[in-house]
């Protein structure tokens, strides 16, 4: 029988917590930052009390000598600026023996559940330490206690010190400093010295979230308009755009709300330039009519939609893959469109450029479905080389006469005439129209519109990118997840894998259409494993509804906020597949 | 008729140039050109709404409103015609022939049609009127005495086609909602 | 016979663009008398006298009666969903400044369904022209009272009246920023093109408020062919006047009731002319 291992990666685990502007999130970002710059990769998440400003706040870092996007299993090293409210995180900060925890011990003591954990735990005065030096801050001591317990040169720190607060002038970058190296001093041996067996790479990488690979795969495919409503977790991906894009020759609209975003978004599509929004489920509610109207008008759109907990308001701040169902059939009437998702931070760039390229070319709406997990995570990644697609809008010739918008053609795709051209004028309708862009409710032409909007997204060659199979000899399971569930599954498939299981991988990209012959292809002779992040199944209930996957398939299905881990995967999939036998 | 209120005071648009040769043809031409392109409009309309008899009348009058035309054409040779904004009404107390349409409906009779058409004939025969009586130049006078003359025949055919006695029919399916 | 239709007179006239040029090859069916039949003419008239090129307008829409006039003209048009033509055309004007965006709709589409679109496109103050076709009251779905609509007009949702006071759309945009005001009615052509005129020169927002019988459902209506009164307004340059000129007409008068040279917003359109330059610099602040 397989045991579950711990994640095969030799990783390393540190999460700050502290409240009201304590600075734990800073501490991270510096980490994450000096941690790069030493030649290594990691990965950043944050969580956040209700509070706007001044609340609990907690960052989670994992670490490692090769590209890494999941949860640690658990935290080598907790530092604790305080205790207030840190029950709130013990979900994503795991305590176990092989913890470290370093407190300031001036002021709470460890909450029942951090001394319960059996970790090790050491108390510090960082509050008479802020005392010593002038002007400084105990965030300052924490990191200088990190670097010294993971070994990280000082050097690191200092460029990723001055990059992250180099803005605040040279005052605040030497106090800083001198507060580091004070604090290096203050526990001087180093538990967890794990760097000096890692292998830096003086590879050049990104230090990006999502939410930013996100927008930057927009600018690369072109885009020239983004509006939105502010939402929770969606709103990063608009204001990275916002001071970018306008360099690039494009403009961001802010929205009365979304119903006017989506429609901003159609209107400036119409005047012939990619347009985008970006929002999460409440406010993709409120976008489906107008994206109905996107795919009936056969007008280029762009939705990003980053899920939360749902539904309502639901949990704001937190990862759920909930929203399939919405994002799939969300709409009235034939509505056909594309779907698609990444499977984490590093392809986002590339998918969202590829997404951005579908609309255009495909002349209708794309939802490309991203989630908080993945949109806020920060993560150090090897740069994103440059794709072209070659995805773009199709234009009438030169010289057109009797130009029909809506012609039936062979690839199911009818050329766009560009808004200022003499003699292509036409009406884009919701309504259903003729060829030529009359009103009509005849059968006749309901039916051939139909089929030619539905036949221009099943007919396109989406190439490669559809899903990432990655099949093991003889395998006999499949599983398929999507998303942000990806990287778990993939690190807990593996680690099964080495154990001598025989499971090849499926991360579907392209939701919609569903390339269910492909899917039956990779499949066949298998038992099929479905995992998601949800509680009802949602992807395995629609890969059955279509024959992709057979009958006596598996869903492995949880709902967030709380996120997968390898090692959770493993045994959800060990028990799986002894129930199998 | 029920006539916009434009007489209170002075119109902000009103022409004052009926003096000149150019403007008259350019100005009659206009209002002929209105009068047609409703016609046609309402021809369609009605068709649309099966009202096929009222809108023959609609049809079956448009070639009047072209003879009209015709005479225009003949008088303008090699004048070459103003621009006249198109916010200008040429006299104190013009009708526009939008006056009688909005009382257009699509289960008007046909005698209600032709009253519509006599209505629209007249606002012709009131600018020729108007003008004639402003206007003493022997060339502008001869033309719009001929535009008269057709234009009394017109109106002879608009009367001779009203009776008193069709009423209109019953709306008997309730109009059906569209979005 | 076609809408559009090119008379054998035509050569007569040296205008070099006529009205009917603006038209498309679809006929309008709205009901015989109906006034929106006269706000097309007026509108065609407008443009034609303005000279501007068919390519260069973009007329957007919603849903209604009214909402159908893209289909009838021979412009780049957008017929969009209910209530939301105003945002539409704001994304529109937005990536084409270039373009002359005029927006046409009901008294129910831009009133109540796109009421909240209504006062941010007048905040914004883009260069947009707005038509608003109002009967006082859904003339599409058959007859059910709009936000115009007075409170004691009954109908079959409403066998009592609404007994709810009606919206003034022009004190509204001018509380809400919009910098061209203006009545106008479809009985009265003429006043109504050069209404649509000073409407599209303007720089900013413009609302023209287009008192539009429904014949078929408001016949009443008709009557106002009596009261309104022509462009017997003067137009304002200062709010508080045109407040007053708002508040105290009877409804009847037409004229532009406030114009004024306020900030227009124009998102930046500056065309990248590197743009692969410009992302990798963007890309470069992404290195460790
Ligand atoms: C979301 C939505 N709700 C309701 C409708 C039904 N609907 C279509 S037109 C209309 C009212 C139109 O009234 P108005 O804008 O005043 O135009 P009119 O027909 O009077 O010119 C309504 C309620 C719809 N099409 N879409
Ligand atoms: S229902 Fe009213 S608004 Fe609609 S076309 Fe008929 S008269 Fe016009
Ligand atoms: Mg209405």
């Amino acid at each position: 029988m397989i045991q579950p291992v711990s994640a095969t990666q030799d990783n390393l685990a540190i999460s700050v917590s502290g409240s009201g502007g304590t600075g734990a999130v800073t501490v991270g970002l510096i980490l994450l930052e000096a941690i790069a710059k030493a030649g290594f990769y990691g990965v950043m998440t944050r969580s956040f009390g209700p509070q706007i400003r001044g609340g609990e706040s907690a960052v989670m870092l994992n670490l490692s000598d090769h590209p890494i996007e999941t949860l640690a299993e658990f935290s080598h090293i907790h530092l604790a600026l305080d205790w207030l409210k840190f029950e709130r995180f013990s979900d994503e900060i795991p305590l176990t023996q092989d913890s470290l925890v370093i407190y300031d011990n001036s002021r709470e003591k460890p909450p029942g559940l951090v001394e319960n954990s059996g970790a090790k735990l050491i108390g510090i005065g960082l509050q008479n330490a802020v005392k010593t030096i002038k002007g400084s801050r105990m965030n300052m001591f924490a990191l200088g206690i990190l670097t010294q317990q993971i070994g990280l040169d000082l050097t690191f720190i200092e460029a990723a010190l001055k990059r992250t607060l180099g803005k605040k002038g040279d005052d605040v970058i030497s106090t800083s400093l001198e507060a580091i190296q004070a604090g290096m001093r203050m526990i001087p041996d180093s538990h967890y010295e794990k760097l000096s067996h890692w292998h830096p790479t003086q590879k050049p990488r990104w230090n990006i979230s999502g939410n930013e690979a996100c927008g930057l795969g927009a600018l690369r495919g072109g885009l020239k308009l983004a509006a939105a409503y502010p939402i929770t977790p969606a709103t990063d991906i608009v204001e990275y755009l916002a001071p970018r894009i306008e360099k690039l020759g494009g403009r961001v609209l802010i929205a009365e709300d979304e119903l006017a975003a989506m429609n901003m978004v159609i209107g400036g599509s119409f005047g012939g330039l990619p347009s985008m929004t970006a929002t999460s489920g409440p406010g993709f509610s409120l976008m489906t009519e107008a994206m109905g109207l996107a795919i009936a008008s056969e007008t280029p759109a762009l939705v990003v939609t980053v899920m939360r907990g749902g539904p309502s308001t639901g949990i704001p701040t937190k990862s759920e893959q909930t929203d399939l169902n919405q994002v799939l059939y969300g709409f009235h009437g034939e509505a056909p469109h594309v779907v698609i998702a990444p499977l984490n931070v590093q392809e986002m760039v590339t998918i969202s450029q590829w997404s951005l390229g579908l609309a255009e070319a495909l002349q209708t709406l794309v939802v490309e479905v991203s989630d908080q997990h993945l949109g806020q995570s920060r993560v150090i990644i090897d740069p994103i080389p440059p794709v072209d697609f070659n995805l773009k809008r199709l234009r009438p010739p030169a010289t057109t006469s009797d130009y029909q918008r809506y012609e039936l053609t062979q690839e199911a795709v009818s050329p766009i005439a560009w808004p200022g051209t003499p003699d292509t004028q036409y009406t884009a309708d919701g309504l259903e129209h003729t060829e030529t862009g009359k009103p009509s409710s005849m059968a006749k032409e309901h039916q051939q519109q139909l089929t030619k909007r539905a036949q221009k997204i099943t007919q396109h060659n989406y190439g490669e990118h559809w899903a990432k199979v990655t099949e093991t000899l003889n395998a006999t399971v499949l599983v398929i997840t999507w998303g942000s569930s990806y990287e778990a599954v993939r690190i807990a498939v593996e680690a099964l894998n080495q154990q001598g299981a025989d499971i090849s991988l499926l991360g579907l990209r392209l939701l919609m259409p569903l390339q269910t012959e492909q899917i039956q292809a990779v499949a066949k002779d298998k038992t099929v494993i479905v995992i998601e992040q949800n509680a009802s199944g949602q992807l395995f209930h629609y890969l059955l509804s279509d024959n992709a996957i057979p009958r006596n398939s598996q869903s492995i299905a949880e709902a967030g906020p709380i996120l997968f881990k390898p090692s959770t995967v493993q045994t959800a999939l060990i028990h799986c597949l002894e129930g199998l036998k | 008729m029920n006539a916009m209120n434009t007489t209170s005071n002075a119109h902000p648009h009103l022409k004052k140039t009926h003096q000149n040769m150019a403007w008259v043809l350019a100005a009659i031409n206009e209002m002929i050109e209105e009068s047609i392109y409703h016609c046609e409009t309402f021809c369609h309309t009605l068709h649309t709404h099966h009202n096929l008899i009222a809108a023959k009348v609609f049809e079956q009058f448009c070639p009047q409103f072209l003879s009209e035309q015709a005479l225009i054409q003949d008088s303008i040779k090699t004048i070459s015609l103003p621009e006249i904004p198109p916010w200008e009404i040429p006299y104190h107390d013009y009708i526009h022939p939008v006056n009688a349409l909005t009382h257009a409906h699509y289960l008007m009779s046909e005698s209600d049609a032709w009253k519509l058409m006599h209505e629209m004939v007249q606002v012709h025969s009131c600018f020729y009127s108007y003008l004639l009586d402003k206007n003493q130049q022997p060339e502008i006078e001869s033309l719009l005495k001929a535009l008269r003359k057709l234009n009394m025949e017109c109106q002879k055919i608009c009367r001779q086609h009203q009776s008193y006695n069709d009423a209109l029919p019953d709306d008997l399916d309730p109009p059906i909602s569209q979005s | 016979m076609t809408h559009a239709s090119q008379t054998p007179l035509e050569k007569i006239t040296v205008k070099t663009v006529k009205p009917t040029e603006y038209l498309s090859n679809v006929h309008p069916v709205w009901c015989p008398g109906c006034g929106h039949f006269f706000i097309l003419r007026a509108l065609t008239k407008a443009l034609a006298w303005l000279k501007l090129p068919k390519e260069q307008i973009g007329l957007v829409s919603g849903i209604g009666c009214s909402s159908r006039l893209p289909a009838y003209l021979n412009v780049y048009g957008f017929h969009g969903v209910h209530g939301r033509a105003l945002a539409l055309a704001s994304g529109l004007k937005a990536n084409r400044p270039d373009l002359t965006v005029l927006v046409a709709g009901g008294d129910g589409d831009g009133y109540s369904i796109g009421g909240n679109h209504f006062i941010h496109a007048c905040r914004r103050n883009m260069d947009i022209t707005y038509i608003v076709m109002d009967n006082e009251v859904y003339g599409m779905t058959k007859g059910q009272p709009s936000p115009t609509t007075p409170a004691e007009w009954q109908s079959k949702l409403t066998p009592q009246g609404t007994g709810v006071a009606r919206f003034n759309p022009m004190g509204i945009a001018l509380a809400a920023g919009a910098s061209f005001i203006a009545r106008g009615f479809s009985g009265d052509p003429n006043g109504l093109t050069k209404l649509m005129t000073e409407a599209i020169q303007h720089k900013g927002f413009s609302l023209i408020e287009i008192k539009s019988p429904c014949v078929t459902f408001r016949p009443e209506e008709k009557a106002w062919q009596k009261s309104m009164r022509s462009l017997n307004v003067s137009p304002s340059s200062n709010p508080a006047e045109a407040a007053k000129s708002i508040y105290s007409s009877d409804g009847f008068d037409t004229g532009i009731f406030y114009q004024a040279d306020l900030p227009v917003y124009e998102p930046t359109n500056t065309p990248c002319e590197n743009p692969a330059d410009v992302l990798a610099e963007i890309e470069k602040e992404l290195n460790v």
